[in-house]
């Protein structure tokens, strides 16, 4: 399953804003992230070839979409691209937004069933647009841009005018996407749940330009990332699988790069990949295990650095024996108690009840 | 019933709005994406007809028209007959005169409808004569309906630019309004009176179809 490679290094200057943009696609789920106004919707626009002013070049593996002027017109780029209001054709049913995609499909795509099966629409076939909620409206949206065949999927905010039971029935339903229809996707959102919960890589836009473009993982464990990705605490993502799971306690084993934790939390099957954040406030530092006999997810650690942290606090970055780094913040009092400093072995506990775990992630990571 | 000025003056209407729909659309699409700043310029020549006194139209299309003419004279030459006092001048001039009344509504019908679907159509992969006819025209599908009757209706019961370009020849340009008046001159109220009820009547008719389906959903408006 080859995905071809989108290249693009553009730009569009309107009055008082520059988008200046210069990367490529990756597998899988890259999150256009960034606050109201930074240009996220633009950089979408731009790809799919609906800004006639933008400059640069685009590419989607050995087809050249634009080079300086356009060179396939929007409607010639083999793209889908899903709007925050879904946009379906008012004067058509729900079959007759499909069939529309259908006819005018520019490769082999996906088999209709296929797509009306995985989002599950089979239903509305002879609604109406005006008939469906606001959730049928997207999976139908997000269905139509499917079965047109696109090679790379653009969705812009798709979610973002549900409640939230609804977006979170959708989620799912987006994650699939990728590995099931092999293509790409960039989605646009200014939510972090979300980004979290689908995305393998994240593209953060400032002002126009991509200041950060890393997967998803590493881009919310890195102390320089967690104030422009909206003031996180101090943290960390793992990527897991399941190992386990005690139906008794709801509780599974998970394999992290911290080593094996223990997750409550509905259930989720084993095999399945997930993410877990781990805040520094949900980490409890001692010097011995002796008063945690039988607790779960207590690791030795080692002190790799201490830095000041904000509010008389000091931020420790510890590693596990497995090799997995995390954060934990104490107060001076409690630092000096523990006599940290860099090189100690001691135990960390993470409480499990704290952890996060967002479980929609099961993509494959295969670095482009 | 279908007596010679009232037939006359359907078949003038039916052409003229098939004309201003060939032309209207385009130009009426034209209005409501541009943003050219000749639009402006455009939407007010469009307006003209709305409020110039139809004798002023009728004037200077007696003039373009005529003989002399700027469009009269090449005609004279290529077909041999004059645009005045004729069905094809009548055509003509009920085009320039009734423009407004089928560009406007499809104007704020495509307005209303937006860039969005036109978009959503183009990453489906539709070109764009594609998807004008596939999304734009059917979702503005109300705006045509209340072109084509407007139209209709207003080329039917127009008199002065008629009387000025035309004239009144029976079976060629004495439509309906003008038959009314030379009845009334003679005298003979009883023939203005079948005429005169029966265009009462079908014009209420026409707008209560226009405003009875405008208020099931978003309209297209005049003005």
């Amino acid at each position: 399953m080859s995905q071809p490679r989108l290249e693009f290094d553009i730009r569009l200057e309107r009055p008082g804003f520059t988008l200046s943009m210069a990367g490529q696609s990756r597998p899988g789920i890259t999150a256009v992230f960034g606050t109201s106004g930074c240009g996220k919707t633009t950089f979408l626009r731009c790809i799919a070839g609906l800004e006639p002013n933008c400059r640069g070049q685009v590419r989607l593996g050995d087809e050249v979409w634009l080079d300086d002027h356009p060179v396939r017109p929007a409607y010639q780029r083999n793209v889908g691209l899903v709007f925050q209001d879904a946009r379906l054709f008012a004067h058509l049913t729900v079959a007759g937004n499909l069939a529309y995609a259908l006819r005018r499909r520019r490769r082999e795509g996906p088999a209709l069933d296929e797509v009306i099966d995985t989002l599950g629409i089979g239903h509305l076939q002879q609604s109406l647009p005006s008939m469906l909620s606001g959730g049928e409206a997207q999976r139908v949206a997000l269905a139509r841009a499917l079965v047109a065949g696109p090679s790379l999927l653009l969705l812009d905010e798709p979610l973002a005018a549900l409640d939230y039971g609804r977006r979170r029935r959708i989620m799912p339903l987006i994650s699939e996407i990728p590995e099931r229809f092999g293509i790409s996707v960039f989605y646009v959102t200014h939510a972090r749940q979300e980004v979290l919960e689908m995305a393998d890589h994240l593209m953060l836009l400032e002002q126009g330009q991509c200041v950060l473009h890393e997967r998803v993982d590493t881009a919310f464990s890195t102390p320089a990332n967690w104030a422009r990705l909206g003031d996180l605490s101090p943290m960390v993502v793992w990527e897991g699988r399941v190992l386990a799971r005690d139906e008794a306690h709801s509780c599974h084993q998970i394999d992290t790069p911290g080593g094996v934790l223990s997750v409550p939390g509905e259930p989720i099957a084993v095999g399945q990949s997930v993410r877990i954040r781990i805040r520094s406030s949900d980490v409890v530092l001692l010097r011995s295990a002796d008063s945690l006999a039988g607790q779960s997810n207590v690791f030795p650690v080692c002190v790799i650095s201490m830095t000041p942290g904000g509010a008389g606090l000091v931020l420790v970055q510890l590693k596990t024996g497995a090799g997995g780094q995390f954060w934990s913040e104490v107060d001076w009092q409690t630092a000096s108690q523990l006599q940290l400093t860099e090189g100690v072995e001691l135990q960390a506990l993470i409480r499990p009840g704290t952890m996060r775990r967002y479980h929609a992630v099961q993509h494959f990571f295969r670095e482009g | 019933m279908m007596s010679g000025p009232v037939w006359l003056s359907v078949q003038l209407a039916v052409v003229t709005v098939v004309v201003l729909l060939l032309i209207g659309t385009p130009l009426a699409w034209w209005l409501a994406i541009s943003k050219s700043r000749w639009r402006s310029s455009v939407d007010a020549l469009v307006a003209l007809p709305l409020v110039l006194p139809p004798t002023v139209l009728g004037f200077y299309m007696l003039i373009l028209l005529g003989p002399e003419g700027a469009v009269g004279g090449p005609w004279f030459d290529l077909t041999g007959n004059t645009l005045t006092f004729s069905f094809t001048g009548l055509v003509i001039t009920s085009v320039l005169y009734s423009l407004p009344f089928v560009v406007q509504p499809l104007r704020d019908a495509f307005r209303s409808v937006g860039p969005g679907p036109m978009e959503a159509a183009t990453m489906l992969g539709a070109r764009p004569t594609d998807a004008f006819f596939t999304v734009a025209c059917p979702l503005a599908a109300r705006g045509f309906l209340t072109a084509i009757v407007l139209g209709f209706a207003h080329t039917l019961g127009e008199f002065g630019a008629v009387l000025m370009v035309g004239g009144s020849i029976p079976g060629e340009t004495r439509v309906v309004a003008i038959a009314i008046y030379e009845h009334v001159e003679v005298l003979n109220y009883a023939a203005a009176h079948q005429l005169s009820a029966g265009l009462l009547i079908f014009s209420f008719i026409v707008l209560l179809l226009v405003y009875s389906v405008n208020r099931r959903g978003r309209g297209a408006s005049i003005g």
